[in-house]
């Protein structure tokens, strides 16, 4: 035995020598130019495992009752070929898990879209879903929405992931509240002026403090919510959502949308205020327990909501400025190049956007793509009123998204910062605007 | 001569017969021996799950990564760019009065309530049970209680500050008072090192105080003058560990704040997170964990440096 040692120098030498060896061992053509992604097989053959892992992140009891029930029939109706398994993650570490599969070359089979995926098919890891998609009556202008796909199409002739169903914004109202103050509901009619000169009617007061506020600003806190009123109003934060080349956060119709709804909260007074929303939020979830008469908010909350005990309703984003533009965004699945179980993936997708749409709108969870679905009496039997006129508000919808490299990073530091406050009225709303449109800009080179 | 009986074992069962007799392992060797495999596990462990990601880390700091694609070798670009982002440079700041103002604040309520707890009165073992309970249950957990507790409108804290007639702020959604928040719940967490000094307490000579009793030192002196001395290399460790923790608390001010509003709880770990798991900038994010290692690493020189000011060691004649 030879009396060789090795010193704590030359030890941590070499593992930094060998670390710095793997990681040029890896680097390479990470980014720069990428090749347009190819598309996917659409062949008879089975690609891949036949046994498919469903991610999806967790909505809630209802709408993860509702997925594990689309799963049962999904297997039942492949039985022998194919066979699904749903896993639920919550949402905020949904999407970190996705990227760490990529990371370890891993992808899951197949998962569901949120705007992070645009990077995904940036970096070209997901496959061209048009020719799959071709071969479905998804393409069909009379049978399916074919123009919301528009902003989907991110080389703007295909499709990167399967669409399956819409989810949009309106106003939802507790009819209870209206009925005790012998208010008309809203409707199609309304404007946001006309919710504000309404709201304070729907107040109640006891001990000095508010017990119910007539309007929630809901998702008019969020920048996309903020966005519509722009929209309405003939502009929008960038000029155009994908790949913008410019914000235009200091357009002067940007700055009074986002003005408008500030003084909602402070000079008016009419809706909650950051704390006093963080307060009822944490208390007793706002809308649901009726703790507010209006909120303006997204579709999505409609399986929440059904559990109510007041009678409720809604009714399509109020006018402002004469015009009522929601944002809309489809909800689809995503197809890594490298699942594991290809076939069996793009046929869960596709079925869940054909055959399944009918047992969607039954569900009355998400809001099937499919037209005849959409507007089955399936679907509207227990949906509130106003719902059929809150869809048919789609046709002027636009899509609620940005999709550029760092859109995280300007959701989340520069609308996130500077929005929060302009909501607590720390900001003015032009230094607001003029601080979110150096930020932006920056980040978009 | 009788007969021997010749009984046939398999060869399975036969005694092994070495020719060569085999060199056998000195004791020393044995020792030695045993003692690499049973420190293995734990060496294995500190090399693949902590010096080889360390390393990784390091390497990755001088790349562009997004976890997605290969990385792609940037040399000093993300350390240029960290000392140009304002961001960061706000998260380093909130980080620093995070630490300057709880780990010395902890320290000191550990060390009083030690003291306290050291007495021989009745009922004790159940206090020392209760303030070390928050020190062993989830930061998570603790965060989510804390969040009520801070509540602008119906929260516990705000609630007991209007018996008194205060109107307490919006703990957490006020930019002057959400880091005040954090921190006043970083003390919840003394626990552990209430334990430290308590177990440092029972090493104290019982002379020493009656010496300095003897001499007319009140108990407040006798503390400040014997107890505090005698435990200052328990502090020295105490406060070693707290810098590192406050330099990487994460969970408290994910939980509560996200690191708002406007940035003013974005402690260097949230916006480390943000960085490489919601930005895709985990080389970006590398260069922040090598520059908060960086930062402790040299306050734990200072400290280390500063010690013959302040630690004192015990030696043959103070026995």
């Amino acid at each position: 035995m030879s009396n060789t040692t090795v010193s704590r120098r030359t030890l941590l030498g070499g593992l930094t020598a060998a670390g710095t060896a793997g990681l040029f061992g890896c680097s390479g053509n990470g980014s720069g130019s990428q090749p347009a992604p190819a598309p996917a097989p659409t062949g008879t053959a089975v690609v891949g495992k036949t046994n498919l892992d469903i991610y999806a992140w967790t909505n809630g009891p209802t709408i993860d009752a509702n997925f594990r029930k689309r799963i049962e029939l999904f297997n039942r109706e492949h039985a022998g070929k194919f066979t699904a398994k749903i896993n639920f993650l919550p949402y905020d570490q949904y999407w970190q898990k996705v990227q760490l599969q990529y990371a370890a070359r891993k992808p899951f089979d197949i998962y569901y879209w949120d705007v992070q995926a645009y990077a995904h098919y940036k970096r070209n890891l997901v496959f061209n879903e048009q020719p799959v998609i071709d071969n479905t009556p998804m393409m069909d202008d009379k049978a399916y929405p074919t123009k919301l796909y528009e902003p989907w199409k991110f080389d703007e002739k295909n499709l990167f992931c399967v669409p399956e169903n819409i989810q949009s914004m309106a106003m939802f109202y507790n009819r209870s509240h209206f009925d005790q103050a012998g208010l008309d509901y809203p409707d199609e009619t309304w404007t946001w002026d006309k919710v504000i000169e309404t709201a304070p009617k729907l107040q109640k007061s006891a001990g000095g403090k508010v017990t119910r506020w007539g309007l929630d600003i809901g998702a008019l806190g969020i920048w996309w919510g903020i966005q519509a009123l722009a929209w309405a109003a003939g502009t929008a934060f960038v000029d155009r959502p994908l790949e913008p080349t410019r914000f235009q956060m200091t357009d002067p119709k940007v700055v009074e949308s986002m003005k408008y709804v500030q003084d909602m909260m402070w000079a008016k007074h009419i809706a909650p205020r950051p704390d006093e929303r963080a307060g009822i939020a944490q208390n007793n979830g706002g809308f649901a327990s009726g703790a507010y008469s209006m909120i303006a908010d997204g579709t999505w909350n409609i399986a929440s909501f059904q559990q109510m005990k007041d009678e409720w309703a809604m009714a399509p984003l109020p006018k402002y400025q004469g015009n009522s533009i929601a944002p809309y965004w489809l909800g689809g699945w995503v197809i890594p190049r490298q699942s594991a179980a290809l076939t069996a993936a793009q046929t869960f997708a596709t079925w869940s956007a054909t055959d399944f749409q009918p047992q969607m709108a039954k569900d009355h969870d998400w809001i099937p793509l499919q037209n005849a679905a959409r507007q089955s009496q399936d679907m509207l039997r227990g949906m509130p009123e106003g719902f059929d006129a809150a869809m048919k508000n789609l046709e002027n919808a636009r899509i609620g998204d940005i999709y550029t490299a760092n859109m995280q990073q300007i959701f989340n530091e520069v609308y996130g910062t500077n929005f929060e406050q302009l909501l607590n009225n720390k900001l003015a709303p032009q230094a607001a605007a003029q601080k979110m449109q150096d930020a932006a800009t920056k980040l978009l080179g | 001569m009788t007969q021997q009986r010749v009984v046939v074992r398999p060869v399975a069962d036969r005694p092994s017969v070495s020719r060569s007799p085999r060199p056998r392992l000195t004791m020393t060797r044995r020792q030695a021996l045993w003692c690499y495999v049973f420190i293995a596990p734990a060496v294995l462990g500190l090399l693949l799950f902590s010096l080889g990601p360390m390393i990784a880390s390091l390497g990755l700091s001088f790349t562009s990564y997004d976890m997605l694609t290969s990385p792609i070798w940037t040399g000093t670009e993300n350390y240029g760019a960290l000392f140009a982002d304002p961001i960061f440079r706000k998260s380093l700041g909130v980080t620093l009065i995070y630490g300057v103002v709880s780990v010395p604040a902890t320290l000191v309520i550990a060390l009083v309530l030690a003291i306290l707890l050291n007495a021989k009165l009745p009922g004790l073992k159940f206090f020392r049970s209760a303030y070390y309970l928050p020190s062993v249950i989830s930061g998570v957990a603790v965060a989510m209680v804390w969040k009520w507790m801070f509540n602008g409108e119906y929260g516990l804290v705000n609630a007991a500050l209007a018996k008194v007639g205060l109107q307490g702020p919006a703990w957490l959604t006020d930019e002057q008072w959400a880091l005040r928040a954090l921190i006043f719940m970083s003390l919840w967490g003394f626990g552990g090192t209430m334990l430290i000094y308590l177990a440092g307490l029972q090493g104290v000579p019982k002379e020493l105080y009656e010496a300095a009793r003897v001499d007319g030192a009140s108990t407040f002196r006798q503390h400040l003058h014997v107890t505090v001395p005698m435990l200052s290399t328990v502090t020295l460790f105490n406060l070693v560990m707290g810098i590192i923790n406050s330099l990487q608390v994460f969970a408290e001010p994910f939980v509560l704040t996200q690191g708002g509003p406007n940035n003013s709880t974005l402690l260097l770990s949230v916006y480390l997170y943000q960085n490489a798991f919601e930005y895709l900038k985990m080389g970006y994010a590398s260069a922040i964990a090598w520059v908060a290692f960086a930062i402790i690493l040299v306050l734990t020189l200072l400290v280390f440096r500063s010690t013959p000011m302040w630690v004192h060691t015990a030696t043959e004649d103070d026995r």
